[in-house]
């Protein structure tokens, strides 16, 4: 993940959380950015963010209103949260009497009448204001000012110039749309900054930045009642070296030798296998092996609610309530339609840098899948794992599998890439009984059993069984004593 | 003194506005009357700006009188006319100007029509 250039040349923050970190700290100073993007996109809540962020005096900030009167920017702002008491305003939107009047006139073109009072008045304000912050929403409405493409390009560049040699960053906004289209504002603008909404998902995009490097593609992003929150797109960074892999016990003897020890800390496991075959429950059995160890673990449920969990959990001898009580647990219900991606992602690393959490539990990928929407769904869950993993969190996926039996699939999504081990649940029909099988098909980093074990789910807790090493066909489900096979 | 005919008040606004900037003296007439009520009483008028808009064909009697005291007189019309045209010169003015129009155009107009009535 990069960081912010804090030791590098000053930069002006815009206050929205995240997109100073893929600006790498800040605007550069002294320049104009663009901001663009269609109705309801956020560039005006943007605007909030940034002339409030340094609203202490020490940074005067002024905003060219020509849309927008005042009155209802500063009430649209305060249900945000944002006090825009201290910001200068210059109101160059129509007032009502405009209407009211009826008639407006036609002997010139608006461009010859207005735009030498409109300079004039910008003019005296910045001289009065000395904003180092200016934000103008929008330039576009500048536009009708100019008589043609080249005047406003002219002029738009002459005004840019002269905010930012009077010390101000300018940061102003465009309606892009097919009668006005924004390009020349573009190639004029020092950086642009592009928000889209599609398909119920914001993203922003920093497409320019002239004289400084910046974390290019799309990032998601929210408005929420208290503004706009970036999440920067999750790029794991690299493990500690010194990272130990010391191997992490179930607490159950026979499980703990059918993985030769454990599992190892820092890694990501899947458990796969049909629905109830006891996959969130084997999950359980590590978490409350951490708790023992006075390891803080945390479990994302996307599936079941709490009561649900701690109601099961009790059933089959896992103190859940002791746990979460005794702060070894946290578990969330999650629900997927309000979260992204990243913004999940964000969540889960806050709890683990905030608490020290050393085991994470997400059950299951298919609520989690919800939450990509329509993104892929290996590279969100690989970016999330392999962040974890690099703080040294051992990270736990519970993964169902549609068939109950049949040809064995060890997972549904193609997840076995991303998983350094691949524990996986069978049902069998044995003397027609259904029962159960554990077995582990891929350990990275160790070795492990190579057969198969029954086990079961009871009062007293998960018992594992001896290995099946007189049955064959198990992986079909349906399997045969060897001696009835080879008869 | 320069004489503005407009039934658009927004109209009159501006090219007063526009008008005082260069440093001249203007009259307002929002309509046929007020028109040959400042004919009338006014007797420094150097020249005149009559937008046909609105106003109603008795206009040119008006311009006969502007004509006729020998005031200099643009027309004005959101149009291309060549029947206007016609019935303007006919009537006395100078020419016809097509709104909108460029400030800077009109004035040098102006001027030309001050400094040779």
């Amino acid at each position: 993940m990069p960081n912010g250039n804090e030791s590098g040349p000053q930069r002006v923050k815009t206050g929205v959380a995240g997109l100073d970190e893929l600006l790498r700290g800040g605007l550069p100073p002294r320049k104009a950015y663009l901001v663009c993007g269609g109705p309801g996109s956020g560039k005006t809540t943007l605007g909030f963010h940034y002339v409030t962020t340094e609203a202490d005096g020490k940074e005067p900030a002024l905003w060219i209103t020509l849309g927008e009167p005042p009155e209802q920017l500063r009430d649209n702002a305060a249900r945000m949260g944002f006090d825009l008491s201290g910001v200068h305003f210059l109101d160059l939107s129509p007032g009502p009497e405009f209407f009211v009047e009826s008639e407006s006139y036609d002997i010139f073109s608006p461009a010859e009448v207005e735009r030498d009072p409109t300079t004039r008045r910008i003019v005296e304000t910045v001289e009065a204001v000395q904003p180092q912050r200016v934000f103008i929403d929008s330039m576009t409405q500048l536009r009708y000012l100019s008589t043609d493409p080249f005047q406003f390009r002219r002029q738009a560049l002459s005004l840019f110039r002269y905010l930012t040699n009077q010390g101000a960053t300018v940061v102003f906004t465009s309606e892009s749309s097919s009668e006005a289209p924004d390009a020349d504002l573009q190639f004029l603008s020092d950086g642009i900054i592009e928000f889209s909404f599609m398909e119920d998902t914001r993203t922003l995009r920093i497409s320019k930045l002239r004289g400084s490097d910046f974390w290019g593609g799309h990032h998601e992003m929210a408005i929420t009642e208290r503004g706009i929150v970036v999440f920067p797109r999750l790029v794991p960074g690299e493990r500690a070296p010194s990272m130990s892999f010391d191997l992490l016990s179930s607490g159950i003897p026979e499980l703990d030798e059918l993985l030769h020890g454990g599992l190892e800390r820092g890694t990501t496991t899947v458990f796969s296998g049909p629905s109830g075959v006891g996959k969130t429950t084997l999950g359980l059995v590590f978490l409350k092996e951490a708790a023992g160890r006075g390891e803080r673990s945390f479990l994302y449920t996307f599936e079941e609610d709490l009561a649900r969990i701690v109601t099961r959990s009790r059933h089959v001898n896992i103190p859940v309530e002791d746990m979460l009580r005794r702060n070894t647990l946290g578990l969330e219900r999650v629900e997927p339609l309000r979260y992204s991606a990243d913004a999940f992602a964000r969540k889960v690393l806050e709890e683990v840098q905030q608490n020290d959490t050393k085991l994470v539990m997400i059950d299951s990928t298919s609520g989690y899948e919800l939450t990509v929407r329509g993104c892929n769904l290996v590279e969100r869950l690989h970016a999330l794992g392999a962040s974890l993993c690099a703080l040294g969190v051992t990270v736990l996926l519970v993964e169902e599998v549609q068939e109950v039996t049949g040809e064995f699939k060890p997972t549904q999504r193609g997840l076995s890439y991303l998983a350094d081990n691949i524990v996986f649940m069978r049902y069998l029909e044995l003397a027609g009984h259904l029962r159960r099988a554990i077995g582990v098909l891929k350990k990275r980093l160790g070795s492990f059993e190579e057969t198969l074990r029954e086990f079961a789910i009871t009062r007293y807790g998960v018992k594992i069984g001896e290995p099946l090493t007189q049955l064959r066909g198990i992986l079909r489900g349906m399997p045969e004593l060897e001696e009835k096979a080879s008869r | 003194m320069i004489l503005i005919v407009m039934t658009n008040a927004a109209n009159r606004r501006v090219l007063r506005q526009v008008l005082e900037k260069e440093g001249l003296n203007v009259v307002e007439a929002g309509g046929i009357e007020a028109l040959a009520e400042v004919i009338r009483n006014n007797g420094s008028l150097q020249a005149a700006l009559i937008d046909i808009t609105g106003l109603e064909a008795r206009i040119w009697d008006q311009c006969g009188e502007l004509h006729k005291r020998q005031v200099p007189f643009l027309m004005l019309s959101s149009r291309q006319s060549r029947a206007l045209e016609a019935a303007s010169v006919a009537h006395g003015a100078r020419g016809v100007l097509v709104k909108p129009l460029t400030i800077q155009h009109l004035v040098q107009l102006l001027r030309s029509l001050l400094e040779n009535p």
